[in-house]
This record gives C-alpha cells, sequence and structure tokens, in this order.
C-alpha cells in the first residue's frame, strides 16, 4: 500500500456537487452501514468521465461502512475525491485506509463542537432572548450554528483534497480544542443565567418562583444520573406548572 | 382552524423532520424554530416562540448523534403550537390548553423516537437496494435509494405531526379553555441548566454556578 497522498485542488464544479450532496450524508443512515450511502452519493460526481468499470469500482468501494461528523466528514470527502482521481498512477494512499484514518478524529471533533457547544449555546442564547421578549431569537441559533457549520463544510472539501490526512490536523491541535472548551464554558454560563432569569418572569411572588426553580434545578440533577428521560421530566414540569396556575400561586 | 392551517403545519412538521438528520442539519428542527414557524402559520408568532422555547429548554441534552434513540422533536414542536391552538378554540390558549398541548408534543417526541428507529431499520433495506443496484452497474440506484428515505422520513413527519393535531381536536372536547397562563420557564430552564451541567465536567459545572450567581445578582440588584 502506498502511503503518499496525491493533493489536488478540486474543479470548483466538482467541489460544490460534493459540497451540496454532502447535505445527505444522513440520508439513509442505517445501523450496519451508517454513513455509507450519503458518502457514496456525494462521491459520486467524481466518478464523472471514468470508465464504466472503474465508477463501479469506485461507487462499490463507498458503500462501506462510514461514520463521522456529518458536517466535518466534508474533509473525508473531499481527502477520498482527491485520491480516486489521482489513484490510477498507484502512488497516492489507499482510500479505506484514508477514510478510515479521518472519521474517528474528525467524528468526535466535530461533536465536540457542533453538538457539545455550537448547538447549546446557540439554543440558550435565542431562549435567552426569546424570554426578553425578542421574537427573532431563533435566528441567534441559527447564525450560531451556521456560520461555522457552512464555513467548514465547503473549506473541509478543499482543504481535504489539498492536505488528505494531514487536513484534519487544523481540528485536532490544541487551539481547536481550546476554542470548543471557551464555547462550552459560554453555553454553561447561559444554562446558569438563563435559569435564574427565568424567576423574574411571569405572575406571582418571587419566593415561590424561586422555590420552583431550586426544586426542578434538583430534580434535574438527580434524574440526570439515573438517566431519566428529559421528555418525562418535561411531562412532570408541565403537570407542576399547571397545579400552580390552576390554585393560583403562580401564573405564566 | 381550518384545514388548510392543519394541512400546512403537518407539511411543515415534515419538512422540518428531514433536517433532523437526514437533509441539511441546518438547525431548522430545532423546537424554537420549528415553534416560531408554526406560531406564524397559526397567526400567534409569540405562542409558537413561547412553546418553542419550552420545549428547546427540556430537550437542551438531547442529541442526534450515531445510533442512540433521540426524540423528534421537529413535529413535536410544530404539533405543541397547532394543539394548543386547537384546544384554545379561538380563544387565548391558557394553562389547561398549554399544559395539554405541551404533553401532546412530548408524546409526539416519544412517538417521533419510535418511528426513527423503525426508519433506521427500513433504511437497511434501501441500503441493500443501493449495493444491488451498484453491483447490476446502475448508478441511479444510490439517488433512488436517497429519495427513498427522505420520501419516508418526509413521510412518517407530516403523519407524526397530523396525528398529534387530531389526538388534540379529539381533547379539545374535553379540556377547559381560557384561564390564567402555565408557569413555563420557571421549571424548563432549571432543568435545561441542569442537564447541561450534569453533561459536563467539572469547568462546566462550575460555569453554570457562575451563571447562576451572575443571575441572582441581577435579578437583585435589578
Amino acid at each position: 500500500m502506498a502511503d503518499t497522498h496525491c493533493g489536488m485542488r478540486l474543479p470548483f464544479r466538482l467541489r460544490l456537487a460534493i459540497f451540496l450532496r454532502s447535505f445527505l450524508l444522513q440520508s439513509v443512515w442505517n445501523p450496519q452501514g451508517m454513513q455509507h450511502v450519503g458518502f457514496c452519493y456525494a462521491m459520486l460526481p467524481v466518478t464523472n468521465g471514468m470508465p464504466d468499470e472503474k465508477r463501479q469500482e469506485v461507487a462499490r468501494r463507498h458503500l462501506e461502512f462510514f461514520n463521522s461528523n456529518p458536517v466535518l466528514a466534508s474533509y473525508v470527502l473531499g481527502a477520498s475525491a482527491a485520491a480516486e482521481l489521482a489513484s490510477p498512477d498507484g502512488r497516492c494512499i489507499e482510500v479505506v485506509h484514508l477514510k478510515r484514518s479521518l472519521a474517528g478524529p474528525l467524528g468526535m471533533a466535530g461533536d465536540a463542537l457542533f453538538w457539545g457547544a455550537l448547538r447549546p449555546l446557540g439554543g440558550l442564547a435565542a431562549v435567552l432572548l426569546a424570554i426578553s421578549g425578542m421574537l427573532w431569537a431563533p435566528l441567534v441559533l441559527l447564525a450560531v450554528y451556521n456560520v461555522p457549520h457552512l464555513v467548514l463544510r465547503w473549506r473541509g472539501i478543499g482543504r481535504g483534497a489539498v492536505w488528505g490526512p494531514g487536513a484534519a490536523r487544523e481540528l485536532l491541535g490544541p487551539r481547536y480544542r481550546a476554542a470548543v472548551r471557551r464555547l462550552r464554558l459560554t453555553a454553561s454560563f447561559l444554562a446558569g443565567l438563563t435559569a435564574v432569569a427565568a424567576i423574574g418572569l411571569g405572575q406571582g411572588p418571587t419566593l415561590p418562583r424561586a422555590a420552583v426553580a431550586l426544586s426542578f434545578l434538583v430534580l434535574g440533577f438527580l434524574a440526570a444520573r439515573v438517566h431519566v428521560p428529559a421528555s418525562l421530566l418535561g411531562a412532570a414540569g408541565v403537570l407542576c406548572g399547571l397545579i400552580l396556575a390552576v390554585t393560583g400561586t403562580i401564573g405564566g | 382552524m381550518d384545514v388548510s392551517t392543519v394541512v400546512q403545519l403537518a407539511i411543515l412538521g415534515g419538512l422540518l423532520s428531514l433536517d433532523t438528520t437526514a437533509f441539511l442539519q441546518v438547525m431548522a428542527s430545532q423546537p424554537i424554530v420549528g415553534g416560531a414557524l408554526a406560531g406564524w402559520i397559526v397567526g400567534d408568532p409569540v405562542l409558537g416562540l413561547v412553546l418553542g422555547a419550552t420545549l428547546q429548554l427540556v430537550w437542551i441534552g438531547v442529541l442526534p448523534v450515531g445510533a442512540t434513540p433521540f426524540p423528534d422533536t421537529a413535529p413535536a414542536s410544530v404539533a405543541a403550537v397547532g394543539a394548543a391552538f386547537i384546544i384554545a378554540r379561538g380563544l387565548p390558549p391558557g394553562a389547561w390548553a398549554t399544559a395539554v398541548a405541551l404533553l401532546i408534543a412530548l408524546a409526539t417526541g416519544i412517538a417521533g423516537q419510535r418511528v426513527i428507529v423503525m426508519l433506521r431499520r427500513f433504511n437497511v433495506r434501501l441500503a441493500e437496494l443501493a449495493f444491488d443496484g451498484i453491483e447490476a452497474g446502475r448508478r441511479g440506484a444510490v439517488g433512488v435509494a436517497v429519495s427513498a428515505a427522505l420520501a419516508t422520513r418526509f413521510g412518517a413527519g407530516v403523519l407524526l405531526t397530523g396525528a398529534a393535531l387530531l389526538v388534540a381536536f379529539a381533547a379539545s372536547f374535553a379540556v377547559p379553555s381560557g384561564g390564567r397562563l402555565l408557569p413555563l420557564a420557571v421549571w424548563a430552564a432549571p432543568l435545561a441548566a441542569a442537564a447541561v451541567a450534569s453533561g459536563g465536567r467539572r469547568m462546566e459545572r462550575t460555569a453554570v454556578a457562575a451563571g447562576l450567581l451572575a443571575g441572582a445578582c441581577l435579578l437583585f440588584f435589578i
């Protein structure tokens, strides 16, 4: 197996086709191959112009198991596209090995950034603005999440194609980890702030509202320890709120 | 609420459910977005935003990642707004209407979780069809599998939202309308704070505590 990556700049139209199809990476997600069909679908434009036999070989190769973060998988798509386009000379790194080596680390890096940091940060910022009465609050969530999302999705295809396995280095270093940590801490701070800000909302005296908030904070902590589903806790909150509203203790 | 609004809400639920994992993932499927859009459709954007924000807080720790089952939040948030409107029968939704609508939404999320598991099993069949197509030299088979998966996911979202609205219609005969407003953020926001702190390490827990302290200071001095 050769171990060099044949870096190349992908033609704009090909990069755009892969970018657009990458939004369907998880369309046929299944427990056996996970994102494999979506990955294969995004790679099909790469095979345009190849002989039929080669096209079939490439499609078959990319129908093998694949799982990574849906956004940062663009680095793997770019690297795989370049490797497929340059592979006839036999010098390039083997594509399957390339995918396996990138998918895991990028999956962890992407999940930490998008699911662990940006989604709660955007969601809590939007809720905080919504309870302040701003109708456009959901746009904040969309902006906080999608600016890095779209930039990294597009950039990943280009970087992956040029740098191959080395492309992920920019996302696995200490600077990236520190940035993710700062975002997570900001989201956590907002979570605490929102919990107290909610006490000041609605009708009724502050003390019973503070008691309700404190009770649900403790309940949430205890429930997390025994893995009570969030929906069940939500139902408990709704019923408690209903009792308080009907008895006239506090209102919304 | 007329039939055309119900159809619009069901289609919105289907479209937003695609965003959860199958297509885009631009967070349009998040409850606060779905709730706000549904609010615009029923003509009460504030109600949509309030119910969407509540569900956003309840499901702040839910991650649609890997093989872990997760509630289908998009049809649920659209259903919450539609259900509140249906149960209130033209009046501003009070405590009972809002509470029942939220319970219907939470149940829709759980039902959607089961539906997602079933759809993902069905996707195994679609993947096999794609593989067989490639083996037979039909490159288009992959595109067909992708289209079929999107269609089933959209259909499931439409049906889930529609079913939830139907339940709300049945409930509207039994649930009293009007009355006081239901307190929501006062219990939902602490649940979200607990979920964020429990899902993090010591640094995150410290940051949540700092947020609580900063909020308490603001509450005390303002």
